[in-house]
């Protein structure tokens, strides 16, 4: 197997992995939109790496984080719902975005690649940076995998038992952010929040408890992954579609068997 | 000893006055019932002595305010929320939500297990245990909750409405299980209602709220034709309970009638 070809399975299972589990609270808490807000934003981020002359993934991460704990603040300050400040958020930064990349001097060929994701591209630099930032989410996510799934069915409870739910919530906010910018290098901007939303999906058509849910989200998450990264290279069509539509398939085919159950 | 104590308590939503100067305390093993019309602010007060939503004023539970309770202290409160606010397609099951409220609480495995099967039981819940919570009633699901608090074995138990989405035939049912926990356990509950028949029958204190209190004390004293017309606007009156006679049914009669 070639050697692109194996960083991008190895950097396309790692973040499959990491959506899929984090993407079950992501759909407890009902904030599927949170995934398209912050990968929107960090056209910002990278239009500010651009400008600044500085490596663009780690401005995307930086901006993502601030506009992911922004939508946090803003919902637990404000009276708004989460749609809403959401519906605020990804509007205002994608506008920034665009406005900034304005600015950037001559042909940026890599921007392409952060709307729509370029598996095939990942460099050694980027799996070091994939790995590590997994890393990190996967330690605070096991870490505190209990108060999170407390926290997202029901927060005021976890409140009167005591959970530290303000730290943890912005925390949870500024992983989640992470994990979002950095799967954009899988699938682009644009399709990301497939990744975080189809597999829990399709986890919940079959799955018979919670644990059921979190085992499913992230098997299928990595079938995704892995079939839609074979998929683009047997017939050569471009990689993060095709690991959407291959999420996307195995939805169908979930929903079906639950019908039939 | 007074395990909850308000004092001048006021709480604004935006421009709205919720609640305006309560003040009021509850002894040790006490069952309050706090009643009052839609919008009296009956949920607001839960939610200020649980330190849920900002306000002015002093609330202590167990002689403390709430953000100075130790870990040991919070355990020993209990919450029923007026409901479960989660997807219904969430595949979660009874067990499930049982085992994570439990999680990282330092008892032992073996005597988490006999707490969840005990208050699973008492709540008649043990044939449910494997269902996902999206296919329970609303009855079954506000038994759920009220097991969720008692495994804990707390000294308080606040539940907010937790009569919502329950029948007549289940509110019986559902005071007959509260007497029975308040009279085995000696827990201090204080639970919002609107059914005014049974404050009368269970409730050693009641709260009457309008956004102030209008009205507090024991049910004898405080359930009076002037009070309902002060919380209600309108006049009513309570359904009291006979004593049951020992060769016959319990009845209920109105001491006050609705003029």
């Amino acid at each position: 197997m070639p050697l692109f070809l194996q960083r991008a399975l190895a950097a396309g299972i790692i973040t499959s992995i990491l959506c899929a589990f984090v993407g079950v609270f992501v759909i407890t808490r009902k904030m599927a939109f949170f995934a398209n807000a912050v990968a929107h934003s960090s056209l910002t981020g990278i239009a500010i790496g651009f400008l600044v002359n500085t490596n663009p993934f780690w401005s995307a991460i930086g901006f993502g984080a601030l506009v992911g704990m922004g939508i946090g603040y803003l919902y637990r300050k404000s009276v708004l719902f989460i749609d809403t400040v959401i519906g605020i958020f990804l509007p205002s930064s994608m506008a920034l975005g665009i406005i900034l990349i304005g600015f950037v001097k001559g042909y940026k060929p890599s921007l392409l690649s952060y709307l729509f994701g370029d598996i095939l591209a990942v460099t050694n630099s980027d799996l070091y940076i994939i790995s590590v930032l997994s890393l990190i989410s996967f330690i605070f996510l096991t870490a505190f995998f209990h108060e999170i799934i407390i926290i997202s069915l029901d927060e005021d409870w976890a409140r009167v038992k005591g959970v530290a739910v303000n730290p943890i919530d912005y925390t949870f906010f500024v992983i989640l952010s992470l994990i979002i910018v950095v799967s954009t290098k899988i699938v682009g901007i644009i399709l990301v929040s497939a990744l975080i939303v189809i597999p829990p999906a399709s986890a919940m058509n079959v799955a018979r408890n919670f644990k059921e849910t979190m085992i499913y989200s992230i098997l299928f998450g990595i079938i995704s992954a892995i079939l839609g990264i074979w998929f683009s290279y047997l017939f050569d069509i471009s990689t993060g579609p095709s690991i959407v539509i291959t999420a996307s398939i195995i939805f169908a085919i979930t929903l079906i068997a639950r019908r039939k159950k | 000893m007074s395990v909850i104590e308000v004092k001048n308590l006021t709480v604004k939503y935006e421009n709205t006055v919720a609640l305006y100067d309560v003040s009021f305390s509850i002894e040790k093993g006490t069952l309050a019932i706090v009643i009052g019309p839609n919008g009296a602010g009956k949920s607001t007060l839960i939610k200020s002595i649980l330190n849920l939503v900002p306000f002015a004023g002093e609330v202590k539970i167990f002689g403390k305010p709430f953000n100075k309770l130790s870990k040991e202290e919070h355990l020993k409160i209990g919450y029923v929320p007026q409901k479960f606010n989660f997807p219904k397609s969430l595949p979660i099951t009874v067990d499930e939500i049982m085992h994570l409220s439990f999680a990282k609480i330092p008892i032992s495995k073996l005597e988490k297990e006999k707490r969840i099967e005990k208050f699973l039981k008492m709540a008649h819940l043990e044939n449910l245990r494997n269902y996902k919570i999206g296919d329970l009633s609303g009855g079954q699901m506000q038994r759920v909750l009220i097991a969720r608090a008692l495994m804990f074995l707390p000294e308080i138990i606040l539940m907010d409405e937790p009569l919502a989405g329950i029948d007549v035939a289940g509110e019986k049912t559902f005071y007959e299980f509260i007497d029975s926990i308040h009279q085995r356990f000696g827990i201090t509950i204080m639970l919002v209602s609107h059914d005014v028949t049974s404050v009368d029958k269970y409730a050693d204190l009641v709260l009457c709220l309008n956004k102030r209190l209008v009205c507090y004390g024991k049910p004898s004293e405080v359930l009076t034709e002037s009070n309902f017309h002060k919380l209600y606007g309108q006049d009513m009156g309570a359904f009291r309970h006979k004593p049951c006679p020992k060769d016959g049914p319990c009845e209920l009669y109105k001491e006050q009638e609705v003029k």
